[in-house]
């Protein structure tokens, strides 16, 4: 697998750090309809969603830190920091777990995506009833689960269609291609006509 | 540089977890609350009795502590050896044995004056002679239910008519007449547990099966606050109490304003120990038949009382609080409607009533004072 | 169109499970409230809903005044940056809540006595 050079990886890594705090901008311009002061769509954690699968791991985790320390600097407040941590860490947990579930052929984005949304808001849910130390927020579940399933879903499914292009515009495997990853190093695999995606 | 990085999201998750579980740990921590420095359990005249100390005095130590438990137990038990109607040694034993009379101690004889004033008061409600029915249902033993001949004939003795008492003597008209002091000696115990606690400066909650007295200010503007059983369902509230003493030290006044405000605050007069008594249907009892045989035996029909199932009174004297919890349980959800306005100018006291129905009777309360569940 | 995978059904199904099973949580029916309970500053305040008052609150440089009108306890005014606390709405069961976490207060809807009681009488 041919590897991003350094500088390409940090430059991707920017500009995807760019691309989440638009979308943290744009998810602070939305009050939600939840009595939840903090609370966050979660509209840049499919950017980091991406970044798991697309760049690596450890790239995705940076990227997550510094969306929710500058985001919250620039757009939020040190609550929504903390809201945002709880989701992130959540929906990372699952990424984990994502990454090896994906790469085994057992899930694609949507899977990936449905989680990671789920993790997030159930988290957000999560801290809040911690700090307001009552149950009555766990009330909310249902709503946010279900508009995880949905949106997370979307997502997933918009992933799935664009995953072949977007690997090659970042020039590392398609992630859902499973021999993708056990042809570990050597020529990259490029489908190069739409007719290759045959589906599994 | 992969190899590097990797380790960084084993970091994060490390870092997070520990995170989480501070929150975790943090929110399990209820709010600081003022509770009891100490608090100590015993079982006496068939019951527990559980103090709790808030506040001692300033010069308090461990010992002191010890101390304040272990007379306290001590003065209860003490009580309970010489009230108790089943114990050999006890005076009311004596009594119960006797032809025709019996000499008391000062304490009790003043006890048993004061217990058929209420008799007077109430109408023959409340009733000390119970102890021929209270042998025959052995509600504790679990029945059986008696006959009627049975019942009828141990009904003839009752009736606190039949007691007299002269300076400390006291004389039966009837050689079958037995009494009880079940309904009292609970409430008299309690009042002057409180008092001993009271006298030194003690800030403490005292339950003792079921009746609770207070002693003293749970904490500077921070009132008691005293739930009451509901009984239909044991776990369940049916109310709330929140009730205000003056602080234990303080010059204790007289008994309160006897005013229909529902607690002793009125124009300042607190006391500094108040006392709720419950009586219910509850405490004790057995089945048969699909019925419930409850301890509260009416003096009227010898039967266990119906028509309510609890009967809560808060008074600032804890043995008035506990005759007056069992008159209104005999007596009924009307007759203790009719005698409320007594209750409050006589005694100075409050009640809720529970009847059958669940709809809580009160009178004198506000809702300050008490808020229905 | 790529063909979902069984693991992207599983995820979909637990997930939906799971809202399910949360749904069925709140459906316990949550009580008519009797008291709000207002923390604020470590200390604590309750006031029955039976009676209509204003309380005027402030904490941290914010100032709020809370309305108990109704029976329904709400934030009537909030001085803080993002009146969450506000758009909270009216509070009527138990277990309602609006937090003001500028200000770091909490209002909270109870049954009143429950949790702080000292003694049980009976």
């Amino acid at each position: 697998m041919k590897t991003p050079s350094r500088a390409e990886s940090l430059a991707r890594t920017g500009a995807l750090a760019a691309l989440a705090l638009l979308f943290s901008y744009l998810e602070s311009l939305f009050p939600l309809p939840l009595p939840l002061p903090g609370f966050k769509l979660g509209l840049g954690n499919v950017v980091v969603l991406f970044a798991a699968f697309f760049l690596s791991l450890p790239h995705a985790a940076v990227l997550s830190l510094l969306k929710i320390l500058v985001s919250a600097l620039l757009f939020g407040n040190p609550i929504s920091l903390l809201f945002s941590l709880f989701g992130s860490f959540f929906s990372f947990l699952t990424l984990i777990a994502s990454q090896k579930l994906l790469r085994g052929g057992k899930i694609t984005f949507v899977g990936a995506s449905v989680l990671s949304a789920a993790a997030f808001n159930a988290g957000q849910i999560l801290f809040a009833s911690l700090l307001t130390k009552s149950h009555a927020l766990l009330f909310y579940l249902p709503a946010l689960l279900l508009a995880s399933l949905v949106l997370g879903g979307t997502v997933g499914l918009l992933l799935n269609l664009l995953s072949s292009r977007l690997a090659r515009l970042f020039r590392v495997p398609d992630p859902l291609r499973q021999d993708a990853a056990k042809k570990a190093c050597g020529s990259p695999k490029e489908p190069e006509r739409p007719s290759r995606k045959d589906p599994r | 540089m992969k190899k590097k990085l990797s380790r960084v999201p084993l970091a994060l998750v490390l870092a997070f977890s520990l995170l989480l579980s501070a929150a975790a740990f943090s929110s399990c921590e209820t709010e600081p609350e003022t509770g009891p420095v100490a608090e100590r359990t015993t079982f006496v005249m068939d019951t527990f009795l559980s103090v709790a100390l808030y506040r001692l005095p300033e010069s308090g130590e461990a010992a002191e502590e010890d101390a304040l438990f272990s007379e306290g137990f001590a003065l209860v038990k003490d009580l309970e050896d010489r009230l108790s109607r089943t114990k050999e040694g006890s005076e009311i034993y004596a009594f119960n044995e006797a032809e025709s009379s019996y000499v008391l101690s000062e304490e009790t004889a003043s006890l048993i004056a004061r217990a058929l004033a209420m008799s007077e008061a109430t109408g023959g409600a409340y009733d000390i002679t119970t102890a021929p029915l209270t042998e025959l249902w052995n509600v504790a033993g679990g029945g059986p239910v008696p006959d009627d001949d049975a019942l009828a004939e141990a009904l003839s003795h009752v009736s606190y008519r039949k007691l007299t008492l002269s300076g400390t003597t006291l004389y039966k008209s009837d050689p079958a007449v037995r009494i009880d002091l079940g309904s009292v000696a609970k409430g008299y115990a309690l009042g002057k547990l409180c008092d001993f606690y009271a006298a030194r400066g003690v800030t403490a909650l005292v339950n003792f099966g079921g009746n609770v007295g207070l002693v003293g200010e749970k904490a500077e503007d921070t009132p008691w606050r005293v739930s009451l059983r509901s009984p239909f369902s044991s776990n369940e509230s049916a109310g709330s109490f929140t009730l205000s003493c003056a602080p234990a030290g303080a010059v204790s006044g007289t008994a309160s304003e006897k005013e229909n405000t529902g607690h002793n605050a009125a124009a300042g007069g607190k006391t500094v120990s108040f006392y709720v008594a419950v009586s219910g249907d509850y405490e004790r009892y057995f089945e048969a038949d699909g019925q419930r045989y409850h301890h509260i035996l009416s003096p009227f029909d010898g039967r266990p009382a119906r028509g309510i199932r609890s009967a809560a009174v808060t008074a600032s004297d804890a043995a008035d609080a506990d005759m007056l919890s069992t008159a209104l349980f005999v007596m009924g959800p009307e007759a203790a409607a009719a005698w409320a306005d007594t209750l409050a100018s006589e005694y100075g006291a409050t009640y809720v009533l529970i009847p059958d129905d669940g709809v809580l009777k009160t009178g004198g309360l506000s809702p300050e004072t008490f808020s229905p569940a | 169109m790529r063909k979902i995978r069984a693991g992207d059904a599983v995820v979909i199904a637990a997930v939906l499970a799971l809202a399910v099973l949360t749904l069925l949580f709140s459906f316990f029916p949550r009580r008519a409230g009797k008291r709000l309970t207002i923390f604020s500053d470590g200390r604590q305040e309750s006031y029955p809903l039976t009676e209509d008052r204003e309380i005027p609150l402030s904490a941290n440089g914010y100032s709020l005044i809370v309305k108990i009108e109704d029976g329904k306890a709400y934030v009537l005014s909030s001085t803080c940056p993002d009146k969450v606390c506000i758009r909270s709405g009216p509070l009527t069961k138990q277990g309602d809540t609006a937090v003001c976490l500028p200000a770091g207060i909490l209002l909270k809807i109870d049954r009143g006595g429950d949790a702080d009681e000292d003694a049980v009488a009976g």
